[in-house]
């Protein structure tokens, strides 16, 4: 959250520093009284005036007090009204003159702090919006490109074409299956079917599908533990490790070798996943797990990545109440470190994964 | 299917500068199919380098490209050389439109699209170019055009404001040079659209209107006049 700029001292609010509205209103109310009862007696006692006058006088001059007293004391609640339309019609750079100190003053600086909140939700949605429609105009431009040269006879519909026109379609439904995943793991809707696995064959499995999907690069497990169990989903955890595999491979050069690794660390399982690929920058280790976001824009559109599969992977470690960062490696590459709660080892063996 | 009618094709050569192999290759074998010769760019730098090497006839432009934006690519092809560029955008946002055209695209599409109606538009765009130049040509007899400070030079298609050149795009200066044929006439957009862009597909409104505000940002805000529910006429402040 955005921290607010300190609240300005506004000369023309008497009353700012006061930080309760009862105390605002007694001192409100006691000011009004003993200046109408000393005018009141002043006019009479010192100037002779005809008591009405002198009446007159008094509350001309109590009124004056309190309207100067009172300045700023209700303002804050009138420009909340106007300012709650104008979010209500979407616009959400409304700020409220925050400078008392009292309840309306603290719910002013609340307000403040919501629609600063709101705006960035609303920010993060468009980016959202105008990312997830680029991903699926990019395959769809491809599809209708060449299916429009195949109707007008521009183009045979061999072997390559239809590849070609497979993937694309298969990017798209890929697109599809990561984005209703991220806004199920997002709304929460998904909960974990959380218990003690083992975690050899879960690797096992993402490793034997990514060698499948991917042939030409080899990857290479190291367990160091057969026994090896964590705390959390294994159909989760699986789709965590297939997610960093499918990275690895993606940015790993041709005849480079990616590792999986997973070992006990304290009450811990650390699952690491290792290429010697480019690497991530230092100043990209956040950004990477933010939706859409490409380290290195340069391949990013050929290579079939939406910029999805890692935002999914921090929401799955999260929600088990883990931790994963990328760390750099020697001289080059990139080493994705997942740490997961442990469980104790499990009396069978093993544990077959269900997909 | 739109086939070339008034001038043959064939020594037409088109630039197609797209990171994503198979739209470039779709948009590559549709514009051979057409006639035209067909080079494919995969990257920023590489569109630079290939449109200087080639002096291509028109130049199909992707706006998100690696290396170096398509923007920026516009930018610098166009320094060298007067080039018909036709932007492809993934993004549809008004912003991204209007900076694109500040930057010399003639005109530009929005994916995913036909690409039918991508060769009926480079058919359009690039008799629109031969137009201009010929009307160039047989213009150095009939002396530029002045409408109060502002001096259009139709043969060195050069535009003058009070006596300082200002550097239009070829699309804008067609803009302006229609316009100023006629001064205080008000055209519709729908109008503009068939006179300037050379077709009548309504799908290119939005097009009118940022060339609009493209110029008036050149030229000044007083140049193009707005007629609320009409359209546009060049200001005629006698």
């Amino acid at each position: 959250m955005k921290r607010l700029p300190p609240r300005p001292h506004v000369p023309d609010r008497p009353l700012d520093a006061v930080t309760s509205i009862k105390v605002k209103l007694a001192t409100l109310i006691v000011g009004a009284v003993s200046v109408t009862v000393f005018v009141f007696w002043f006019g009479i006692r010192v100037l002779h005036l005809w008591p009405s006058l002198a009446g007159i006088f008094a509350a001309a001059v109590a009124l004056l007090l309190v309207s100067r007293l009172a300045r700023g004391m209700t303002s804050p609640l009138r420009e909340m009204a106007v300012a709650t339309q104008e979010m209500a019609k979407g616009n959400y750079d409304q700020r409220i003159t925050a400078t008392s100190h009292d309840e309306v003053g603290r719910l002013a600086v609340a307000f403040n702090q919501m629609s600063a909140e709101l705006a960035e939700t609303d920010r993060v949605r468009r980016d959202l919006v105008a990312n997830v429609s680029h991903e699926l105009r990019t395959p769809l431009t491809a599809l209708q490109a060449t299916l429009e040269n195949l109707v007008d006879g521009v183009a045979t519909a061999d072997p390559t074409t239809m590849a070609t026109m497979l993937a694309q379609v298969e990017r798209l439904g890929r697109l599809v299956t990561q984005l209703l995943d991220l806004s199920r793991l997002e709304a929460g809707t998904v909960p974990l079917d959380r218990h003690a696995f083992a975690v050899e064959p879960v690797l096992a499995h993402a490793v034997r599908e990514q060698e499948l999907t991917d042939p030409g690069i080899a990857i290479e497990m190291s367990v160091d533990d057969h026994d090896l169990a964590a705390d959390g989903d294994p159909e989760r955890v699986h789709q965590v490790v297939a997610n960093l595999l499918e990275n690895a491979v993606r940015h790993s050069p041709r005849g480079g070798s990616v590792q999986v690794r997973a070992r006990r660390t304290a009450d811990t399982v650390t699952i690491e996943v290792l290429d010697d690929g480019p690497g991530i920058a230092a100043a990209d280790a956040e950004r990477v797990f933010e939706r859409f976001y490409r380290a290195d824009t340069a391949r990013a559109s050929s290579d079939g990545g939406a910029g999805l599969g890692l935002a999914i992977a921090r929401w799955i470690v999260d929600l088990h109440g883990g931790e994963i960062h990328p760390e750099p490696r020697d001289p080059h590459g990139c080493r994705m470190v997942v740490t997961l709660p442990g469980a104790a080892p499990l009396s069978r063996p093993i544990q077959e994964v269900s997909r | 299917m739109p086939s070339p009618t008034s001038f043959a094709p064939s020594a037409r050569t088109i630039l197609v500068v797209e990171d994503e192999a198979p739209i470039a290759d779709a948009i590559a074998a549709r514009l051979r199919s057409e006639g035209y010769a067909v080079e494919i760019a995969s990257d920023g730098p590489s569109g630079v380098e290939r449109c200087n090497a080639l002096h291509p006839d028109l130049v199909v432009l992707d706006l998100m490209l690696p290396g170096i934006d398509g923007l920026e690519v516009c930018e610098r092809i166009q320094t060298e050389r007067a080039v018909p560029v036709l932007m492809l955008t993934a993004r549809d946002s008004e912003h991204d439109l209007l900076v694109g055209l500040g930057v010399g695209a003639d005109d530009y599409m929005t994916k995913p699209f036909s690409s039918r109606e991508l060769v009926a538009r480079i058919h359009a765009l690039l008799r629109r170019v031969e137009r201009s130049r010929s009307d160039g040509a047989n213009a150095e007899v009939s002396g530029p055009i002045h409408v109060d400070d502002l001096e259009i030079d139709r043969s060195s298609r050069r535009v003058l404001r009070g006596g300082q050149q200002v550097h239009l795009t070829p699309t804008e200066f067609d803009l302006v040079l229609f316009l100023a044929e006629t001064p205080g006439a008000v055209y519709t957009r729908e109008d503009l659209l068939v006179e300037v862009w050379g077709y009548d597909v309504a799908s290119g409104l939005r097009t009118v209107d940022s060339h609009v505000r493209a110029v008036r940002r050149k030229l000044g805000n007083d140049v193009i006049r707005t007629v609320h529910g009409v359209g546009y006429a060049l200001a005629d402040v006698a």
